[in-house]
């Protein structure tokens, strides 16, 4: 930590008694801390930027203060927030969007971590277009269950198999790209999302079940290295691709790979940028992302508790597309429904077709083999 | 002000080209600004965030200073190309950097330093790289937004000899970078990424491509001015859709066209570097959450033309090209462009060593020509600013007199370490003494280039001189005597050389704007670093 120079030495000695009196490990970190102004703790996070919205939120930083919290966040590809150096000092907590990521995180600081919380999730979903989800629908790979369009994993695979050109499908003068047919995602080497939508890719396309074994795993890398090489270069954060996925149109990606709560805060905010053409699409299985809070000190804690428990912050987590587990579930559907949204977000209960996570070992295997698979590209 | 040698400012130009940006209109052609503290002194050094910046986002300097006035945050900018500036950043780490402002991350990215180096970014901006093509060429060819024509279309128009364009150089600047990566992976046809394997495949179509290059220029920037002041050189150009959009020639707006196999959009990330103060990711995170901010996307969308989260997308669907994944790649496409496909350069450089380069200056030209033979190269892609395959250099060294030239060529089947050996031999010899006669050296340059001149070659000369006219033919002279035509005579191309300069020491950069403006060229202010004042003009020849 860097000293605050501004702060003047008296001023951060009095800071110093206080840190002591109180017995607050991490205020270190703090910077405006005003010793006369009363009991606001400051508490710094390093999250997902999938999350960066939420506690950036004047709302959500307003409750957050209610309860004697200054939260501020910095963001971070969840695979790559582990790597940062002195994590666990500067961070009070780190807030990844997988159980694995986070899991990961635990185990490489024991002594640090104080808890561990999954307080809300979010399922992996496809942002796309209606002319595409129509060309994908004449060729049979996208169908509506319901009032929710679901892709089918098993027949996009096949078509990315095959390498085939958007042009080369039936109907395809509504969308006569001559890329191929592949999602777009995050960077596998640094993003939960692409980690979540490979682990995704490998239960498929091991007869829907969990990749549970080395050979398993092994006899996929081609198969799912194709799914991310053939991207070229992509994003670090999920931010990046659903950002650029609203403006620049179906011609930028046709199909995103996102957390499904990313469209329904955009949709869910006034002015929205979602046109009548941009569609959410759920893949087939589909895949949760489990956001997961690692703490480092007690105002971390004090934030993960918030989250886990309160049911004003199950309100915004809502808004802004995060479905709370435990006490508060239900409250997702709730708030879709306030904003006459209800069809477009498959309800809790409706998720039938689920994929899990493999384990630890083999979610490292995979995105570290695959990783390397970028570094040996030259004939 | 800053050390590091920014892209010098476009020269404004007051016909044809309608840009809107303020600051642009009044920055002076030969004074070229070093950094820009956007926001001037009123803001504290705390609250001040030093980046380095791709010169393209010079157009948000107004909105920059208005942010300093009621955020009370202000940026301190030091401009340089993409490229040039990543590898500096890769070698040498943030140093008195604490963020970045580059039309992309794309290049940082593919090195694996980037993950040590970026801190955070957020995308402020995006602007697609398109071809903005006269509306009587656009007619001509029978293209339109609405019917964009794919890139092997593009090549059978340049090879049946109907279509010409200007675009900037994929090492010096991120618009010709793009331009190449489009063509090069729409040209592959895996409809994926390019990868280094791709490339032997896509030579000939691009060598093809090229004969149709017939502007090139170092900044996105410079290639507009120039095209807007002689749209007869070129049927359109390679360039940033914020700047084509804002653009007519004869009256007319550009007609521009996204080839239906993709485009590369740059989407200006501002990032945050590691190791920044505290002080400095407070500055970062106000910064970003202003410009991030309705209305100020909604400004940005409206005075640089440049697409916003207030911008919805056009009608038309415009496919995005993916980027290699690998830095081979990138790099092996490079090469190859400059080794293979690439039009060749004719160069011919006049070398000040008149009797006030003795000593320091002489050393530090002699440094700064080494960028033509690759000894002064610190990066794979500096390297291509030497002597390639294909290209002919001559210098002459000048004082009182114009000395004798040497010329140096290099074939496709030559060993280049060879040749640059023996430019570095030349290099070596030059002594200084005399007098400055840079005129009446520079107009016989000029008739012997002409002589040599031809489509099939970038001609041009480079002045250098560190001191002002003190012998021979004065510049009204030779003003005079260019405009009746006296040093194109018999040449079929000799009409367009254009005539760079670069200004050391006392020279008269007033005087050599005023020439390079002349001839369609350009003057660069060398300031206290030659070597990198000729690494940036290697990239308009």
């Amino acid at each position: 930590m860097r000293s605050k120079a501004t702060a003047g030495i008296i001023g951060g000695a009095i800071v110093i008694v206080l840190v002591v009196l109180l017995g607050v490990a991490y205020f270190s970190r703090s910077t405006g801390f005003n010793p006369f102004g009363g009991s606001t703790v400051e508490v710094r996070g390093i999250v997902g930027s999938e999350k960066a919205d939420f506690f950036r939120d004047p709302e959500v930083i307003a409750l957050f203060e209610k309860h004697d919290l200054a939260v501020t966040v910095d963001t971070a590809g969840s695979w790559e927030m582990g790597r940062k150096p002195g994590l666990t000092e500067t961070y009070d907590f780190a807030f990844p969007a997988s159980d694995v990521a986070g899991r990961r995180i635990q185990q490489e600081n024991p002594d640090a971590t104080r808890s561990v919380s999954t307080p809300f999730f979010s399922p992996i979903a496809i942002a796309t277009f209606q002319p595409v989800l129509d060309v994908l629908a004449q060729n049979g790979v996208a169908t509506k269950v319901g009032d929710t369009w679901q892709i089918d994993m098993d027949a996009y695979l096949a078509l990315v198999s095959q390498d085939t050109r958007w042009n080369q499908l039936a109907g395809s003068e509504a969308y006569p790209s001559s890329r191929s047919v592949l999602f777009s995602s995050t960077d596998i080497r640094s993003s939960n999302s692409a980690g979540m939508y490979m682990a995704l890719a490998s239960y498929s396309l091991n007869g829907d079940e969990v990749v549970s074994t080395p050979e398993q795993a092994s006899a996929q890398v081609d198969q799912l290295s194709r799914l991310f090489i053939g991207q070229g270069y992509a994003q670090s954060s999920s931010a990046g691709p659903f950002e650029r996925y609203l403006s620049r149109g179906a011609g930028e990606a046709p199909l995103v790979v996102i957390y499904e709560g990313q469209f329904f805060a955009e949709q869910a905010r006034e002015n929205s940028r979602i046109t009548d053409q941009m569609v959410l699409a759920y893949p087939s299985p589909t895949i949760f992302s489990t956001h997961t809070g690692v703490t480092f000190s007690e105002g971390g804690d004090a934030v993960m508790q918030l989250l886990s428990e309160d049911p004003e912050f199950a309100r915004l987590l809502a808004e802004h597309g995060f479905r709370t587990s435990g006490p508060n579930a239900g409250v997702f559907d709730q708030v879709v429904a306030e904003h006459g949204l209800q069809g477009s977000y498959r309800p809790a209960g409706e998720f039938v077709d689920l994929a899990q996570m493999p384990s630890y070992e083999i979610m490292t295997y995979l995105l570290e083999t695959i990783g390397s698979r970028y570094e040996i590209q030259t004939p | 002000m800053r050390s590091r040698r920014p892209e010098p400012a476009p020269v404004p130009s007051t016909a044809g080209i309608s840009r809107r940006s303020v600051l642009m209109a009044a920055a002076p052609a030969a004074v070229l600004p070093l950094a820009a503290c956007t926001g001037g002194g009123d803001v504290s050094e705390e609250k001040t965030l030093t980046v380095l910046a791709g010169s393209e986002i010079r157009d948000l300097e107004p909105l920059l200073a208005e942010m300093a006035e009621s955020i009370g945050y202000a940026l301190d900018i030091t401009y340089q190309g993409t490229l040039d500036g990543t590898d500096a950043l890769v070698s040498g780490g943030p140093g008195e950097y604490q963020a970045t402002w580059f039309p992309s991350n794309y290049y940082l990215s593919l090195f694996q330093q980037s993950a040590a180096l970026i801190d955070q970014q957020s995308p402020i901006m995006s602007s697609p790289v398109v071809l903005g093509l006269t509306s009587e060429a656009a007619a001509r060819l029978g293209w339109s937004a609405a019917q964009p024509p794919s890139w092997q279309d593009l090549i059978e128009a340049v090879r049946a000899g109907s279509l010409t364009f200007g675009m900037t150089s994929p090492l010096s600047s991120n618009s010709g970078f793009s331009t190449l990566l489009e063509a090069a992976t729409a040209l592959s046809g895996t409809g994926t990424a390019l990868a280094a394997a791709d490339i032997p495949a896509v030579v000939e179509p691009l060598t093809a491509f090229s004969a149709g290059h017939a502007l090139t220029a170092g900044s996105s920037g410079w290639l507009a001015e120039r095209f807007a002041e002689n749209p007869g050189a070129a049927d359109g150009i390679f360039n940033y859709e914020s700047v084509l959009s804002g653009m007519s020639i004869g009256g007319q707006p550009l007609v521009l066209i996204a080839p239906s196999d993709g485009v590369v959009t740059a989407d200006y990330p501002l990032t945050l570097l590691s190791g920044a103060s505290e002080e400095a990711r407070t500055a970062y995170q106000a910064i970003v959450a202003h410009l991030s901010s309705e209305e100020i996307q909604r400004r940005i969308a409206e005075t640089t033309r440049r697409r916003t989260s207030t911008t919805t997308a056009g009608d038309a669907v415009v496919f995005e090209t993916p980027y290699p994944a690998s830095l081979e790649t990138v790099q092996a496409l490079l090469r190859t462009w400059f080794e293979q496909t690439r039009k060749p350069s004719r160069m011919w450089f006049q070398i000040d060593t008149s009797g006030s380069m003795a000593g320091e200056r002489l050393e530090a030209l002699k440094t700064a020509l080494g960028v033509l033979t690759g000894r002064e190269a610190q990066s794979a892609n500096e390297s291509l600013l030497a002597l390639q395959p294909r290209e002919t250099l001559t210098i002459r060294e000048f004082d009182s007199v114009l000395g004798p030239a040497h010329t140096f060529s290099l074939s496709e089947d030559q060993d280049p370490a060879g040749v640059h050996r023996e430019m570095d031999a030349m290099i070596d010899s030059l002594e200084a003494g005399g007098d400055t006669a840079i005129y009446s050296s520079l107009a016989q340059i000029l008739q012997e280039a002409a002589g040599e001149a031809t489509p099939e070659t970038f001609t041009s000369v480079v002045v250098f001189t560190d001191g002002e006219n003190t012998a021979g033919m004065d510049l009204a002279d030779f003003r005079k005597a260019y405009s009746a035509g006296e040093y194109s005579a018999g040449s079929s191309d000799g009409g367009s050389i254009p005539v760079f300069a670069i200004a050391f020491g006392e020279a008269d950069s007033q005087e050599l704007a005023d020439l390079t403006e002349l001839t369609g060229g350009r003057v660069f202010d060398a300031g206290d670093d030659l070597t990198a004042a000729f690494r940036e003009i290697r990239g308009y020849l």
